[in-house]
């Protein structure tokens, strides 16, 4: 596919343009999430990156997947639809390397190749979905994507992969997608010199530098597969509030809880988000618990990250977005966890 | 391009098939069979499973739990679960006389290997209402009985109220074709069996290993010391299998919490030989 550049100034006129056939979400203003973008000279800003990743666009916190009401037959079911029929395709801009490729790893979890089923609602809000990324102008406290085998700076798997190169953007566009998101834009777009290509190149390479930190994540595999026993994860563990905060801010953690409410003679049946380092999140009625402690607890974020899921997909599911590290109300850093396990005879 | 919002869900794993309770036979004083009928032919139908397997049922409004399914799919047309009032979904099941409608989907997980089991003989160990899946596997044997060497069950609850399908008991006490062997923790003054652990009856009957394969389910506690015994016995671990039990919501492999390791029990499992487990890191 080509590359092509776009001046600064014109890219909002190009996202404008997306913005007719497209609901655009960017990055909000306050940093905080993606939202329908209104301001589309804001929507590539390349500083930071949102606290929450955009895995909410297409697994939210909280999801009603039926609802049921009490019939002359008795209780009748209906599947909810992921969005209602009036709604406007969604297109992601601004997604940082690191949670596009987060989002290729939750693609693979909802996948039939995965587990048999494809799921039918992550699959509805995300199938179609154009997706333009941004490389990070200058990395955040934490970041350590340069160390993240899933994560590709310099072309991340997307529709359309952009890079600033300081008075424009260099678009590669990646995918039939791709290509058409940057037709529309007509001659707002130019093709790209060897010299842009060069650029980017440096660009990615510069940013990999500064969030390398030698953390050999693809490693951890088999290293785990040795630690199970081992008396560290007690010791790591043990500042830990359970808060939970390091998985429903993570780009990669997926598991979710199924609950029903009813209201007399209706209800509905939703998921949310549930994070393993909650108490309950396996405990059985019975009251047996095989993940009681704490340090069982870590010992699954980090064993499911970066053996349990590679042994699955051949992926270590932490792209080096940092957002644990510099969430953590008690500052666990898990590139120091990763670093005490890795060292760990 | 792709409309999202266009595309409707015909093949959706989270939606039930509306099922009918037909027949609730109490078991226990906790514990109910319940005789389950899917409401329309082509779920009947559709619903294909082995012994081993477990469905997702539903109670709308308190929610779904996964169940192991007691009956075998050599007896069709109906499904069975025997359920124990533990929580708040099996209360409202417990609650329901027959009649009413609730939801069912799977079959999931893999199943028992009846396969590799023919011409081999079989140990069934049980404890309480362990027995409920170890069920449909004995009635699949006893219905292709031919296939099958010596079957022998061991089974113990806590006292004489709490063993389950006594009538059934009764029916395989009966037969010459096979053996049960059972055991109550404490008796009372009815009973003339025997009383004792399950683990120490095994022991005393010291089956040899040698073409035998044995499947046990039952309280945790059970489990660990029917292990040893068997090691001692001198059964591999290859021969031994059981069925685990963690908590569970989708069923589908897709909502994370079931896993023993890199294993998802809802997929992957529930059925494992002893091998499999220590491989996985279980902590049986």
């Amino acid at each position: 596919m080509p590359d092509y550049v776009i001046a600064k100034d014109k890219a909002a006129q190009w996202l404008a343009k997306l913005g007719e056939r497209y609901a655009v979400y960017a990055p909000a203003a306050d940093g905080i999430s993606f939202e329908r973008a209104s301001d589309y000279g804001a929507a590539l800003s390349p500083a930071g990156n949102t606290r929450r990743p955009p895995k909410e666009m297409f697994l939210p916190a909280s999801q009603t997947l039926l609802r049921f009401r009490e019939g002359e037959q008795g209780v009748e079911v209906t599947a909810q639809p992921a969005q209602s029929a009036s709604a406007q395709p969604r297109l992601l801009a601004g997604v940082r390397p690191c949670d596009a490729a987060a989002l290729r790893l939750l693609d693979t979890v909802f996948s039939e190749a995965y587990s048999g089923y494809e799921d039918p609602y992550y699959r509805a809000a995300r199938s179609g979905i154009p997706v333009i990324s941004l490389l990070c102008a200058e990395p955040l406290e934490g970041c350590f994507c340069g160390d993240a085998p899933a994560v590709d700076l310099a072309s991340p798997a997307v529709d359309v992969a952009l890079t600033d190169l300081g008075d424009r953007y260099f678009a590669e566009a990646k995918s039939e997608t791709g290509q058409e998101l940057v037709g529309a834009g007509g001659d707002l777009f130019s093709p790209a010199s060897d010299a842009d290509r060069a650029a980017r190149d440096q660009a990615a390479a510069g940013l990999r530098e500064r969030t390398t930190e030698g953390l050999p994540l693809a490693e951890m595999r088999e290293k785990l597969r040795g630690l199970h026993e081992s008396p560290l994860w007690r010791e790591l563990s043990q500042k830990c509030l359970r808060c939970g905060v390091c998985s429903f801010l993570c780009p990669t953690c997926h598991c979710f809880d199924i609950q029903d409410e009813a209201f007399g003679a209706q209800g509905y049946r939703y998921r949310c988000w549930d994070t393993c380092q909650f108490a309950d999140f396996t405990l059985m009625t019975s009251g047996e618990n095989p993940r009681r402690d704490p340090a069982e607890r870590l010992k699954q974020r980090i064993c499911h990250k970066l053996e349990y899921l590679p042994d699955r997909t051949g992926m270590a599911y932490c792209v080096g977005c940092g957002r644990c590290v510099r969430l953590c109300p008690v500052g666990m850093d898990v590139r120091e966890t990763i670093e005490e396990l890795a060292g760990a005879p | 391009m792709t409309m999202a919002q266009t595309r409707i869900m015909p093949d959706n794993p989270y939606l039930p098939s509306p099922a009918r309770i037909e027949e609730v036979r109490v078991e226990t004083p906790d514990t109910n069979t319940f005789r389950v009928v899917f409401c329309e032919d082509d779920c009947r139908e559709g619903f294909v499973y082995r012994p081993g397997q477990f469905a997702e049922v539903s109670v709308f409004g308190a929610g779904e739990a996964p169940f192991s399914i007691t009956s075998t799919p050599s007896r069709p047309g109906f499904l069975e679960f025997s359920i124990k009032r533990m929580g708040r979904v099996t209360s409202a099941l417990h609650q329901m006389i027959g009649g009413e409608r609730i939801g069912v989907r799977g079959p999931y997980g893999n199943n028992f290997p009846v396969g590799e089991w023919k011409g081999r003989k079989l140990l069934f160990i049980g404890g309480g209402i362990g027995l409920a899946p170890l069920r449909s596997a004995i009635n699949y044997c006893l219905d292709n009985r031919a296939d099958y060497g010596d079957i022998d069950i061991i089974y113990g609850a806590r006292s004489p109220a709490d063993l389950v399908f006594k009538p059934e008991l009764e029916r395989w006490e009966q037969r010459s074709d096979m053996r049960l062997h059972l055991t109550v923790d404490r008796g009372d003054d009815e009973w003339q069996g025997r009383v004792g652990f399950v683990p120490a009856l095994l022991t005393e009957l010291g089956p040899s290993p040698q073409g035998v394969s044995t499947i046990t389910c039952g309280p945790p506690i059970m489990i660990r010391l029917v292990l040893q015994g068997l090691e001692q016995l001198g059964f591999r671990d290859e021969q031994i299998v059981t069925t685990m039990e963690m908590r569970m919501k989708c069923g589908i492999g897709k909502c994370g919490r079931c896993n023993i390791g890199r294993s998802y029990v809802c997929v992957d499992g529930p059925v494992y030989n002893y091998a499999q487990l220590k491989q996985l890191g279980s902590e049986l």
